[in-house]
Formats: C-alpha cells, sequence, structure tokens
C-alpha cells in the first residue's frame, strides 16, 4: 500500500536543506572564515605580477573547494551516524530520498556557491584594496572563469566518492575515503602496470598471440591503408575520450550517488535495546 | 491505530530479542512500556518507527508499513529519544525550523505549555540542563498535535516538581485522538497518567491491558508469614513482614497495587499470575 506522501515534495525538501545550512552554518563560518583569511592574507603579500595573478588565484579557489567539498560531503551524514542524533534524525518528517537529495544538494551546489561567492567578493576586495594602497594589483577575481568550470568538473568527480564514503562510513568517513581511494589507485597501477609489463614482455619473447595481435594492427594492409588507419584511429580515441567523459561525469557519479540513497535508504539504529 | 503482526527481529548477531511479536496500540489511550533492561523496550519503539526493520512480520501505523520511513507516516508521530539531540540554536529558532514538518502543530499550544512548564526559548538549547532540554522537548512534541507521540524515559533528568508539571501537561494536552507510549523505569512518575500496560519479556508481549485490570481485582496485604496461603501470586519480605499480592477488591481485601507492585507482579510472579491473567488474554 502506497500513501500520499511517499511522493517527493519541493517543500519538505526546501525545509530540508534550511535545516542543514542553520545547523552546518556554524561550521561553514569557520571554514569560510579560515580560507578567507588565508587567501586575502596571500593575496594581499603577494607579489604583483597582472599575467599570472589570475592563476594565482584561481589556483586557491579550486583546490579549497576540492579540499572543504570534499570534507563536507564525508561528513554530510554524521547526523544519520552519530548515535546522539540518529533518533532525530530518522524521526524527522522527510522522506529517505528528500534527506538523501537535500544533502547532495547542499554539498554539491550549495557550498560550491557559497565558496565561490566568498572567494568573488573577498578577494576582489581585497585586490580593490591592493590597488587603493599601493598602486597596483593581481587582477580581479572573475568567478566566470572557465578555470572555475574546470575546477567544479573535478569536484564532480571528487564529490561522489566522499559523499558515498560519508554514506557508508560511521567514523573518520573522509579518511578512510581517501585511504579507499589510495588504495584502489595502487591496485589499479598496480594491475596495469602487471598488464603492461606482460604485453611488452609477451612481444619481446615473440608471443604467439601478441604477435599475432601486433602483426595485424602493424601489417601491410594496414600501412596501405594508413590514412583511413588514422581517420578511424582517430574517431576511435574521439569515441573512446566522450565513453570516458560520460562515464567519469555521469555514470561514476550517479552511480556512487545511487549507492550513497541505498546506504540512507539501507540504515537502521543498531544496538539500542 | 499501531499494529505489530508476527515480528521477529534481532540485531545482526545477537540472540533473538522478538519473536513473532503481536501488539496493538489503540487511540485515546496512555501505554506504559516496561519492561526489565534489555527487554527491548527501545528496540519496539524503533521498530514500530521503522528505524529497524524487522526480520520477519511488519509494523503498521494507520495501516502504512513503517519500513518505508514515509514523511507522511512521520508526520503524524512525535518521538522523544531518552537522550535528545541537542542543536546549537534557541529554542525560538529550534521551532521556527522544525514545526513546519508537523501540520498540526499549534504555537498557542506550545506558549501555553511554555508558561505551564516553565520551558526556556530565548537561550541557546546547547546550554540548558538536561531536565530543561527535556521539557523544551517533551512542550514541542505535545505542540505537534502528533496522533502518536512516543516518549522514552520522559522524567530521567526532571526535578521533583517539573514531574509533576510533566504528568498535568500531557494529561492537559492529550485527546482520544492520539495515543501516547511512555517507555519508563520510573513507574511512580508516570502512575497516574498511564491506563494501560505493555510488559515485555522473553521477547514477548507478556501483559498488554489496562492497569485497572489488575488493580480492581488484586490487593496489597501485609501478612505475618506466606506459607499458609495460596492466593498468594507474589511477594516481598520486609522486616515487619511480608507485603503480598492476591486476590482481592481494593479497599475491601487490602490495599491499592501501585504501578512498581503491578509490574513486579506481572515480571516475577508469573508463574501464578500467567495461569490467572495473562493466559486468560
Amino acid at each position: 500500500m502506497k500513501d500520499n506522501s511517499s511522493r517527493f515534495s519541493f517543500k519538505r525538501l526546501f525545509y530540508f536543506i534550511r535545516v542543514e545550512m542553520r545547523e552546518e552554518s556554524k561550521t561553514w563560518l569557520v571554514v569560510l572564515g579560515v580560507l578567507s583569511a588565508v587567501a586575502g592574507f596571500l593575496t594581499l603579500i603577494s607579489n604583483f605580477d597582472n599575467s599570472s595573478s589570475s592563476s594565482f588565484l584561481l589556483g586557491f579557489f579550486i583546490p579549497s573547494l576540492l579540499i572543504s567539498g570534499s570534507i563536507y560531503a564525508s561528513t554530510a551524514f554524521g547526523y544519520m551516524h552519530k548515535k546522539s542524533s540518529v533518533h532525530q534524525w530518522f524521526a524527522l518528517p522527510v522522506n529517505d530520498f528528500e534527506k538523501f537529495l537535500g544533502l547532495l544538494i547542499s554539498t554539491l551546489i550549495i557550498w560550491p556557491l557559497i565558496l565561490l561567492f566568498l572567494f568573488s567578493t573577498l578577494l576582489n576586495l581585497v585586490e580593490l584594496l591592493n590597488l587603493a594602497l599601493r598602486g597596483s594589483h593581481n587582477g580581479f577575481f572573475n568567478p566566470l572563469d572557465p578555470a572555475i568550470w574546470y575546477g567544479y568538473l573535478a569536484y564532480l568527480i571528487i564529490h561522489p566518492i566522499y559523499f558515498a564514503g560519508g554514506a557508508f562510513f560511521k567514523r573518520l568517513s573522509w579518511l578512510f575515503t581517501s585511504l579507499c581511494g589510495v588504495g584502489f589507485s595502487a591496485l589499479f597501477t598496480f594491475f596495469f602496470s602487471l598488464s603492461s609489463a606482460g604485453v611488452a614482455f609477451s612481444f619481446l619473447k615473440n608471443d604467439f598471440f601478441i604477435e599475432k595481435l601486433f602483426s595485424l594492427v602493424l601489417s601491410p594492409a594496414t600501412f596501405n591503408l594508413q590514412t583511413d588507419s588514422l581517420q578511424f584511429f582517430s574517431g576511435g580515441v574521439t569515441t573512446v575520450i566522450i565513453m570516458l567523459k560520460i562515464f567519469a561525469f555521469f555514470l561514476f557519479p550517479v552511480g556512487l550517488w545511487v549507492f550513497s540513497y541505498l546506504c540512507v535508504k539501507e540504515k537502521e539504529v543498531k544496538n539500542a535495546i | 491505530m499501531i499494529e505489530v503482526s508476527n515480528v521477529d527481529f534481532s540485531y545482526r548477531g545477537n540472540r533473538k530479542l522478538f519473536d513473532a511479536l503481536n501488539l496493538q496500540f489503540e487511540m485515546g489511550r496512555v501505554y506504559g512500556l516496561l519492561g526489565r533492561n534489555g527487554a527491548g523496550k527501545t528496540s519496539l519503539i524503533q521498530l514500530i518507527l521503522g528505524m529497524n526493520r524487522p526480520n520477519l512480520g511488519a509494523c503498521k501505523i494507520d495501516g502504512f508499513n513503517t519500513k518505508s520511513r514515509s514523511a507522511q507516516i512521520l508526520s503524524n508521530i512525535f518521538f522523544q529519544p531518552e537522550d535528545v539531540y541537542i542543536p546549537r540554536i534557541s529554542g525560538k529558532k529550534y521551532i521556527s525550523l522544525y514545526a513546519c514538518f508537523y501540520k498540526n502543530f499549534s504555537m498557542e499550544k506550545f506558549d501555553r505549555l511554555k508558561d505551564e512548564m516553565g520551558i526556556i526559548t530565548d537561550r541557546n538549547l546547547a546550554t540548558l540542563s538536561m531536565g530543561e532540554k527535556k521539557k523544551f522537548f517533551i512542550g514541542f512534541g505535545l505542540a505537534t498535535n502528533s496522533r502518536y507521540i512516543f516518549l522514552d524515559e520522559p522524567t530521567n533528568g526532571l526535578d521533583i516538581p517539573s514531574k509533576s508539571v510533566f504528568r498535568k501537561a500531557v494529561a492537559s494536552s492529550i485527546s482520544d485522538k492520539q495515543v501516547v507510549v511512555i517507555s519508563t523505569h520510573q513507574v511512580a512518575d508516570v502512575e497516574t497518567l498511564i491506563d494501560s500496560l505493555v510488559v515485555l519479556e522473553g521477547g514477548r508481549i507478556f501483559f498488554n491491558d489496562y492497569v485497572s485490570e489488575i488493580t480492581d481485582n488484586y490487593v496489597v496485604k501485609t501478612l505475618d508469614s506466606v506459607d499458609e496461603s495460596d492466593l498468594i501470586i507474589y511477594h516481598e519480605q520486609y522486616p515487619t513482614g511480608y507485603v503480598a499480592v492476591m486476590p482481592g477488591r481494593p479497599g475491601k481485601d487490602g490495599k491499592v497495587l501501585d504501578l512498581e507492585m503491578v509490574f513486579k507482579t506481572i515480571i516475577y510472579g508469573k508463574q501464578r499470575f500467567n495461569k490467572e491473567v495473562v493466559n486468560e488474554r
């Protein structure tokens, strides 16, 4: 039997995000205060060189977003895991999906926007100060700079990893997620190196299968059709890049967000007899 | 109505806590949920609220399975856990943020309770004493006008005058369209409040009925010896003699049982009580 309000409600989602923002506001203020103090100070004391100024400011914004965003994403489910707050988290009249979506919006959209607003306001104020006091400046921070979007795309890959880690791990989620990431990277590198070495070794040892494979690729027929092959190869690379982009910016994040939602949906309160 | 049907439940890797548990909470009643430590009082509440999922069976509220944790079901429920989570905001701010989740929240009722119970709303909740925090959340919970109110150890941390105020506030705030379930070990604190009793024992509901079913039919007597009477269901030894629970009419055959004695009679006098009362239901 389905009741009416298993339906999604934007109003409840808004109320939930409002609660989330209010409860996190002090942490946000501390983080923003530290980041703005460091960024402002560095901007103020940096050498004046208009040509490199833009990359300097962006170079500070993007790591700030990636680090603070990953920490926020990994701690977003803290109320769901903490023994002191888990009952109130579940008793709050908001569907599991709305809770998940509220946290996703807060960490993926609201936090980067707040950070961007802060950086734009603060760094441009500091540069105005530089200009007024010293007659020169580092160049103004442009929130619409394409590099910001590239930084955000990097965040789009990092975010789901830490968000899923936050939903899965009860404690020290940022650390455990990072360790898992390092572990997976090491494992991937190891197997990639191993397979590359295997291919190279087989080739050197005139392995029958590898030889056949390479002979097919490097056969005279292939060379005769060099132009077509290059075009084919180029088309193949483009396809692979598109597929990688789809994987990195769509399938991978969506897959991990679905995993995060399932963690919320399946979460139960443990050991509270 | 709350229905718990054939619920089996165990925490992962632990013994079975509930075995084919069946229970109903009916509207307009104030239940005392009693049991020994580890009997599963809080776990039962968590199952009913969908915070835990049964291995078998189902918990339903108004016909809807609570494992979905749907907002509609939850907006009709207020649950005050034993350890209340305190956000670092003022009471006023808390109300402005959280009252909107409960469609029947009444600010007038909260203001009345605030005056009656001496609730503080203009200070940061995290800086309040445990009793003050509890009073705030009890007041908030009653003002939500939720159909189902669950209070886990509500009087822990309340001072003696506040306990009396708590009883009055609950009694004056609930209607016959609501169910209040109070899980507690402090039975004396809620004695005048509860009219029904649910006793959990050995993974089963050992007793579920009006308190008056026992207090109207059993009495407490002071005896010199307990050997001679087969009618004794439960007894305690004191320096001056024995206090025994026996069938009888209160006032005529002996004194009225208090809730603590009722509980002890149900739990410890169970062999005899089982035959005479529990199995008849």
